[in-house]
């Protein structure tokens, strides 16, 4: 459960966690003050500037190591338990085990999995933007939102742009030539359910002992700057923070924009997932070559928006309209458009492949007993994809609300979200108040997340056409 | 002999207790029967040392198996299903039942080469696992029991003869195939003096395979 925070947190939520911790006015160095304030002769040194690489890299740990988590441990869970039995049958020693069993199990996506790791990090923006502690530690999308917003100079924006463009697709190929690649993102967002049992578990008690030390190192890597968080957050400036105008109109702001989002991306990603059902099924009227070219051309024109960062996709807004248009007054639209051409292509993935099963699977009796349209979606669709459904909602609604990626180029004095207030908090040092807003960005964020798990268990009730109704009138009729 | 005295378990989170006591002669076969949930497949795990009694002691030749590992008891086990590595091939498979390093003598290698020869999977060595049917499968799973069991006996001394623990594996072949791999069964205690005991639910198989039938009662 733990690694499934890493993808509803908003990344300036965890850098405003990091800072809680290692910040100039962070619990450790709070520690130190006191501790120098009892020691009379001694003078314990302070933790130098957090910002930087060191802060850059921690943070994308931080959001990738579950990633890495989610998508390895359901592939060792997967290896049946006879070859467990057989390892220990054989003799095989911890590292024997590894070499024979594990790394055949994790091997066909440890190089996908990279590869997205470098993706996340290679277009990472809000981290950067506000752990990197200036120029000399950027990414092409901090480069491109200066040259925007700061230096106004298009046309480097242009030539940013246009690289960043040119690298994510070169990508994308990469990516549209090894199938796990595509299996990766929805393995790691998929819940994970507790493992039952534990053969995994070396039967070494040191190694044991330096399994347990890595987990808890995990652990704590993930749960401290998040505290920490709600120890400062829910300390001083709360109550200031919580009687703003400007908060309640940001939160209002993230709060419209999040539903919006999941709402359309669950209808777009179900609407091309049975789109994508009805081309396969007609292979035959079609012909497999011209399917197939549909197929391509379509799973693409999903997948490119996974690869397109926010803010290449903003500055192509930014500067196809700003011709026709005052984009600032625009921006929400603006906004919207961009979190759910984002959010498509991993609810697109997490959709198709249990949509595909079952859609193949029950054709035959839909088009035998003639249920079609709405009634075999509600019927026949929805309670098998609930669980999804729900997922997708609350989770596109989670990254929404959290997002600081578009909004940066576009956020005026008019148009705020919280992440982008909270982004300005902590760019003029009012630490307290930066860390009291990201709290309640948190806050908001789990609740919209678990607004989408309580839609899945609502959408997953049993619909039956039994009305009992029905038969006391049918038993009238016939007396 | 091998001889399990009074041999008590419990599945956590279940109120019935498993019991069993049996002996098995040594060069012999002895077919495993009961209804599901008698505790068939638990038997063999508890013998191989994949699970441990609560009370009770497992012996072979008189010394206990009590505490020992599984790679450090007399054992070669056949299970149902998952018997191979698929992304290894058929040798290395094989080899891996021998030495866990992947290492082989000369002479492992020949008593390789020559089981799978005399099991009709000769020249198979670099096929992959997933490209041959559910017999030969399984016939390259008995041909790293046998060639195991023949290593152990040559080199651990303090062995006298290693125990063939076959849980339900041929039950999913074709009744020709089953027929033929339980014939290699026959052949492996006859020939080579191997202990044998078989979980099934088919009571053709004791008269295949020329053993003796123990039935197990569902637990209270």
């Amino acid at each position: 459960m733990l690694t499934g925070l890493a993808f509803v947190i908003p990344t300036t939520v965890a850098a405003s966690g990091l800072l809680a911790i290692w910040g100039r006015h962070g619990v450790i160095n709070q520690g130190i003050d006191q501790a120098n304030a009892l020691l009379p002769f001694v003078t314990i040194p302070e933790l130098p500037s957090f910002f930087g690489v060191k802060a850059v890299i921690l943070a994308h740990i931080f959001f990738n190591a579950p990633l890495m988590i989610r998508v390895f441990l359901p592939r060792l869970l997967s290896v049946p338990d006879n070859h467990w039995r057989l390892a220990r049958m054989m003799g095989m020693t911890p590292f024997q085990q590894f070499h024979w069993i594990e790394w055949p199990a994790i091997k066909p996506m440890a190089l996908p999995l990279m590869g997205l790791v470098f993706l996340f990090c290679f277009s990472s923006f809000a981290l950067v933007l506000m752990l990197g502690g200036g120029p000399r530690v950027t990414t092409l999308e901090v480069e491109i939102y200066a040259a925007i917003r700061i230096a106004f100079d298009l046309d480097l924006a242009v030539g940013l742009t246009v690289l960043q463009v040119v690298i994510a697709f070169a990508v994308l190929g990469v990516m549209m030539l090894h199938p796990m690649m595509r299996q990766a993102m929805p393995q790691a967002v998929m819940p994970m359910r507790p493992p039952a049992r534990f053969m995994l578990a070396s039967p070494s008690p040191l190694l044991r002992g330096v399994d347990m030390l890595v987990v808890l190192g995990l652990v704590v890597m993930l749960v401290l700057p998040l505290l920490a968080l709600m120890v400062k957050g829910l300390g001083g400036e709360m109550i200031a923070v919580m009687t703003s105008t400007k908060l309640w109109r940001a939160m209002g702001n993230s709060v419209s924009i999040a539903l919006a989002s999941a709402l359309f991306v669950t209808g777009a990603a179900m609407v091309s997932a049975e789109w994508r059902v009805l081309v396969s099924l007609k292979t035959t009227q079609l012909g497999q070559h011209k399917t197939q070219i549909m197929l391509i051309l379509m799973e693409s024109s999903v997948m490119v928006y996974l690869i397109l960062p926010a803010i290449v996709m903003g500055t192509a807004w930014f500067i196809l309209l700003r011709g026709v248009a005052n984009v600032f007054v625009i921006a929400p639209f603006l906004v919207l458009m961009a979190n759910v051409m984002m959010a498509l292509p991993v609810a697109y993935r997490l959709l198709i492949g249990k949509w595909m099963t079952m859609r193949h699977q029950d054709e035959r009796l839909r088009l035998a007993y003639g249920i079609r349209g709405m009634r075999g979606f509600r019927y026949l669709t929805i309670p098998v994809m609930s669980r999804e459904i729900g997922l997708i909602f609350g989770m596109v609604a989670a990254m929404s609300m959290g997002d600081l990626g578009v909004i940066a180029l576009f956020a005026s004095a008019d148009f705020e979200t919280l992440p982008w207030l909270l982004f300005q908090q902590a760019g003029r040092y009012r630490v307290d108040e930066a860390a009291a807003t990201a709290v309640i960005l948190m806050l908001v964020v789990v609740m919209l997340f678990g607004l989408g798990h309580g839609l899945g268990r609502w959408l997953s009730l049993p619909r039956s056409l039994y009305r009992a109704s029905d038969m006391t009138t049918h038993a009238t009729d016939h007396s | 002999m091998l001889e399990v005295i009074d041999v008590r378990f419990s599945y956590p989170n279940q109120d019935q207790q498993l019991h069993f006591h049996l002996t098995v002669p040594d060069h012999s076969a002895l077919v495993v029967a009961g209804a599901s949930g008698s505790g068939k497949s638990t038997l063999l795990a508890l013998i191989a040392g994949f699970l441990t009694p609560s009370a009770g002691d497992i012996r072979w030749h008189g010394a206990s198996l009590m505490g020992l590992s599984p790679s450090d008891r007399p054992i070669s086990m056949l299970f149902q299903n998952d018997n191979l590595f698929p992304h290894l091939d058929v040798w290395t498979n094989i080899a891996l039942g021998i030495n866990a390093g992947g290492r082989l003598s000369p002479d492992s290698a020949v008593l390789i080469r020559e089981s799978m020869a005399d099991l009709g999977i000769g020249g198979m060595e670099t096929r992959a696992i997933p490209t041959l049917s559910g017999g030969q499968q399984q016939r390259v799973a008995l041909v790293r029991a046998l060639v195991r069991a023949r290593v152990h006996h040559e080199h651990q001394a303090g062995i006298a003869r290693p125990l063939l623990l076959l849980d339900e594996p041929f039950s999913a072949l074709d009744p020709e195939t089953k027929e033929n791999c339980l014939g290699v069964v026959r052949q492996m205690v006859n020939q080579f003096g191997l202990t044998a005991i078989l979980v099934t639910h088919d009571p053709n198989d004791a008269a295949m395979l020329g053993a003796d039938v123990f039935f197990l009662k569902p637990a209270a």
